[in-house]
């Protein structure tokens, strides 16, 4: 899985360089020469690394300072695996309902339905979260301050 | 109460309403929009001048436009003004209650045929606009020594700074440049407005074209102390002429053959149609008299040029509705004139004359 | 007749000392913490907009009071999203997130809030102060830095990549890169050609780094929520620290935030430098120059303090160049220079010369309502940081807002949700295969300004700006500055093995 994640970085460069290779330089240092080809580089040194499990045989990364944040989930794979899918489709379904039907009528769905499914929370609850997202997005944004949302795919 | 009377009441109001009701395809358009919301479409962000300017008109609109419906406004800004022209074109419903407040550059886009353009300008129905994009002008610094138009061409390799390639500053620099036979000049994009001028007086630049109330407004002592060179002017519109640049030779008499004519005419148009109003194609035309009026009021009302002088900072220079849908007829779309356009507002070097 | 700038300051101070002004500015502070508050999508742009047709009916100091305030404030108290939360900030108070949420997650988020008022509030002060100071001599500020001064300086905040990777340095060249790469995208201002638009007129503009960032960092701060199914504090660790333990540790490195506010003036100053950059640069330089900077990453409050101190000082440096030279440094700026040519004055030499009280009204405003900011965050702190006690339930839907909300309200365009989820599944990724996601968002910031900084050099001067004065001797700085972080990580690497044996263990990919 990890190797995979690198490859994706191998894909994007390799794209990259393979698209801009025909522009004029003007266009093409930064993209190109600064991104794209050392990047590349840099991925098969790591795919290499990775391969050979470099740092594990050095006893560590190199020195420095952890410099994004260090997950501390301990947690069963599978559970962890399950909640993180449950996740991503709730966040995914949220912005697919926006799209189909409105901001104004969507986030306020999405809070009421994650409450009540998921979060299991009492149905006066989840509503009362519902209608204080609604009294935001409606009330503040189209309500006082006459700035329309666009509407959904289903209502445009 | 019984029921009875309920029901007695109920049918007496029903008796006497009734009539009222059904005749409602009768009244006139004006109250048509009595409750109803208008939504302006803006091809810009909230926030920033140009929210500032469809701000300024909101309210004026929502004043003479019978009924006294309420206005808001739904931004769509990207791609340069082609994402709310073509919603306006393909999904605006054309029921009156949607006007666009596009950008200055839809014109263009078609004419140009450039890619991603939706939208047919000659079927848009046109409300007007409240302001060209006004005269152009060149300026080098003082420092150059460049004090008449002699010595600005036979100076080689002059810097002229811009915003980004295809930017009004930009195309009208490559303008000046090719009318005025500038010794190979230097195009320079990728600064921001305040940008140039700190350039400029850096000396990293030697020229700006600019919009002349905005240079002046900025730097008045550029004018008054003679700390810049002016060079040459473009009037929109044509024989309009700047209160303090009068003298400058306007850019049209530099032209040597028709096909520069009609790029020079085509461009001003493209200017002179400033941020224009519009209406989807196949709204009924009682409300688009209706709208068409209206804006023609505002455009008019005393308290909207106060108040668009105070946000956006520029006199308003109405463009009625019939004047706009006229100067959109009439911009030449010689195929040749064209393609010269595209070279000048492009970045390839500039053709000889 | 001119004033001299001493009885212009006194003039200035008297003209704010009436009721209405107060009241003015009490709104604008109100305004402002509401919008620091408030999701993304009502920020002060939209707050300018909506504010200034009503505000330049009024007279000119009354709207500057509401108009300063707003803007002042919302700086400072918008660092509780990123160290709540775990979500970017606006722009400015992206970086706080990488240290402020480690420390909302262990316990010390009143600390940590505290700390980041203290540091903006001082920041505001030495912006204001800088203001004053810069009054006499502001041409030559703005004219010393030229486009090739300002690559090399792009090159020196692009050296930070080096502290930002951290322990894994292929790795955050990697997401460097890659950030370079995206900031690439849409149509290149110097030449008019699109780069991987790919036809599609959303790219055109490139793609918003506020819903990059938004997505990169949000979103895994949510999933933690979701995984653990717990709230933000409702860890197995005890509540520590306070608001005023966040104050001690500020006023304990007070040199850090003189340092960083130069940053934020500095950044403010320079034309062209976006606010995107300031809390970056910044917690670079920190982190950089810190003796030990083991923390950092982990919940070191140095590193709130570095990005909170540098993005409020900012405004001082902004004001410098908007009311000094009449350039305005954003929206923001260029709507205030609206209101005061509205009003009847013209921003720059002129207005120095002739209004040069009105400018003093707004040093003094700004510094007032800087102080009154800072004390409105306190008393919120207290009530904002019990949102790290609320259950999941709750704070997984807020955040839900908040991500979806600010991403949609860039562009209002459904691709941006297309954008915040893919951007989303990559910061989970990228955190969990130790890809640092703050190289990446370096890259990002600067990749843009370094293209632009060298064309503009190259096409202006040709290659004779290599033997400028001024970029040989920032070439040398950034060099030595370069230098000494890689040879401070490798002193790193030799002296604790074991706790890089820690990190690994903790690090170590779940694949």
């Amino acid at each position: 899985m990890k190797a995979n994640f690198t490859l994706f970085f191998l894909v994007v460069f390799v794209v990259a360089a393979w698209a801009g290779w025909g522009w004029p330089n003007i266009a093409k240092i930064m993209p190109v020469y600064v991104a794209a080809i050392p990047g590349l580089i840099l991925v098969l040194v790591q795919l290499y690394r990775e391969a050979t499990n470099w740092e594990g045989r050095r006893g560590g990364s190199g020195g420095g300072i952890e410099m994004d944040e260090v997950r501390e989930v301990t947690l069963d794979k599978k559970v962890e695996f399950r909640r993180t899918l449950t996740f991503f489709a709730w966040f995914i379904g949220g912005a697919l309902g926006i799209w189909l039907l409105g901001i104004v009528i969507a986030l306020p769905l999405l809070v009421f339905l994650y409450a009540l499914i998921e979060g299991k929370e009492k149905w006066i609850t989840s509503l009362i979260m519902a209608a204080c997202t609604y009294l935001l997005i409606w009330g503040l944004f189209e309500y006082m301050l006459e700035s329309r949302w666009p509407p959904g795919l289903l209502f445009g | 109460m019984t029921r009875g009377y309920s029901f007695s009441v109920f049918a007496l109001l029903v008796f006497l309403f009734y009539p009222i009701i059904s005749l409602e395809p009768v009244f006139s358009q004006t109250d048509f929009y009595q409750g109803k919301t208008v939504t302006v479409v803006a091809s810009t962000a909230p926030g920033g001048t140009g929210d500032l300017r469809v701000k300024a008109l909101v309210p004026f609109l929502r004043k003479h436009i019978p009924g006294s419906p309420t206005v808001v406004i739904e931004y769509m800004e990207g791609g340069g003004g082609r994402k709310a022209a073509n919603y306006l074109f393909r999904t605006a419903r054309p029921d009156g209650l949607t006007v666009g407040a596009m950008s200055s550059g839809v014109l263009g886009l078609q004419i140009m045929r450039e890619s991603g353009v939706m939208y047919d300008i000659d079927k848009f129905i046109y409300l007007g606009a409240p302001e060209t994009v006004g005269h152009q002008i060149i300026y080098t610094r003082k420092d150059l020594g460049l004090s008449n138009l002699e010595k600005l061409r036979t100076k080689p390799g002059i810097r002229i700074g811009a915003q980004s390639v295809g930017h009004v500053s930009y195309v009208a620099g490559r303008f000046f440049a090719y009318f005025l036979d500038l010794k190979d000049p230097k195009f320079i994009a990728g600064y921001s407005a305040p940008e140039v001028d700190a350039a400029l007086l850096r000396g990293e630049l030697d020229a700006r074209a600019n919009l002349a109330t905005s240079a002046l407004r900025r730097n008045p002592d550029w004018f008054e102390k003679g700390l810049m060179d002016f060079h040459a002017i473009m009037e929109i519109p044509k024989g309009a002429k700047h209160p303090r640049l009068s003298h400058l030779p306007e850019i049209e008499s530099f032209a040597k053959t028709d096909r520069e004519k009609k790029l020079i005419t085509m461009w001003r148009i493209f200017r002179l149609v400033g941020y224009p109003y519009v209406m989807p194609p196949g709204t009924p035309k009682e409300r688009v008299d209706v709208l068409q009026e209206a804006m023609r009021k505002a455009l008019k009302d005393p308290d909207f040029h106060r108040e668009f002088q105070k946000l956006v900072g520029d006199e308003v220079e109405p463009v009625m509705p019939e004047e706009l849908a006229k100067v959109i007829r009439d911009v030449p779309r010689d195929a040749e004139v064209i393609d010269l356009l595209k070279n000048l507002s492009g970045s390839a070097p500039l053709p000889p004359r | 007749m001119e004033l001299s700038l001493f009885d212009a300051a006194a003039r200035g101070f008297l003209n704010i000392l009436h009721l209405k002004v107060f009241l003015a500015m009490m709104i604008g502070v109100s305004i402002g913490t509401f919008t620091a508050v408030a999701p993304q999508g009502l920020g002060m742009p939209l707050v300018y907009a909506i504010a200034l047709p009503i505000v330049i009916k009024w007279e000119p100091i009354t709207g500057i009071a509401l108009l300063i305030g707003a803007s002042s404030v919302s700086a400072i108290c918008a660092a509780y999203l990123p160290i709540l939360f775990g979500i970017p900030g606006g722009s400015g108070s992206q970086a706080t997130v990488l240290d402020g949420y480690p420390m909302g997650k262990r316990g010390e988020g009143r600390r940590a809030l505290g700390a980041s008022f203290m540091a903006g509030g001082m920041g505001s002060l030495i912006g204001t102060l800088t203001l004053v100071l810069a009054i006499p001599v502001t041409r030559p500020l703005i004219y010393l830095m030229g486009s090739p001064e300002l690559f090399v300086v792009m090159l020196w905040g692009l050296s930070m990549v080096a502290v930002l990777a951290g322990r894994r340095p292929i790795k955050g060249l990697i997401a460097a890169a890659f950030g370079l790469l995206l900031a690439t995208i849409g149509q290149q201002a110097q030449s008019g050609i699109m780069r991987f638009v790919f036809d599609q007129p959303y790219l055109l503009d490139g793609i918003s780094i506020s819903i990059i960032a938004l997505a990169l960092f949000g979103i895994p701060s949510a999933l933690d929520l979701a995984l653990t199914k717990l709230g933000v504090e409702q860890q197995p660790v005890p509540l520590k620290g306070s608001l005023f333990d966040g104050v001690k540790d500020t006023l304990r490195e007070w040199w850090l935030v003189v340092r960083c506010s130069f940053v934020g003036v500095w950044v403010g100053i320079v034309p062209g430098l976006g606010s995107q950059v300031v809390d970056w640069l910044a917690y670079g330089h920190a982190a950089q120059t810190s003796k030990n900077p083991a923390n950092f990453g982990k919940g070191d409050v140095r590193g709130v303090i570095a990005p909170e101190s540098a993005n409020d000082a900012k405004d001082g440096g902004d004001l410098i160049t908007t009311l000094l030279m009449g350039f305005p440094q954003g929206v923001v700026t260029a709507l205030f220079i609206v209101a005061l040519l509205a009003w009847g004055y013209l921003p720059g030499p002129e207005m120095l010369k002739k209004n040069p009280e009105v400018i003093f009204s707004v040093v003094w405003i700004q510094g007032i309502s800087g102080i009154i900011g800072t004390l409105v965050g306190f008393v919120l702190a207290a009530q904002l940081a019990k949102l790290a006690e609320v259950r999941y339930t709750f704070m997984v839907p807020l955040m839900f807002i908040f991500i979806l909300m600010g991403a949609f309200s860039v562009n209002r365009d459904p691709i941006d949700l297309l954008v915040v989820i893919t951007f989303g599944i990559l910061g989970y990724f990228m955190r969990r295969f130790g890809y640092p996601r703050p190289a990446m968002i370096l890259g990002l910031v600067l990749g843009d300004l370094m293209e632009k900084y060298l064309y503009r050099s190259v096409a202006s001067y040709g290659f004779s700006w290599l033997g400028r004065p001024a970029v040989i001797v920032l070439f040398i700085l950034a060099a030595a500055s370069l230098v000494l972080t890689v040879r401070g990580r490798l002193k790193g690497r030799e002296d604790s093995p074991t706790s890089l044996g820690g990190a690994m263990a903790r690090t170590a990919d779940e694949s």
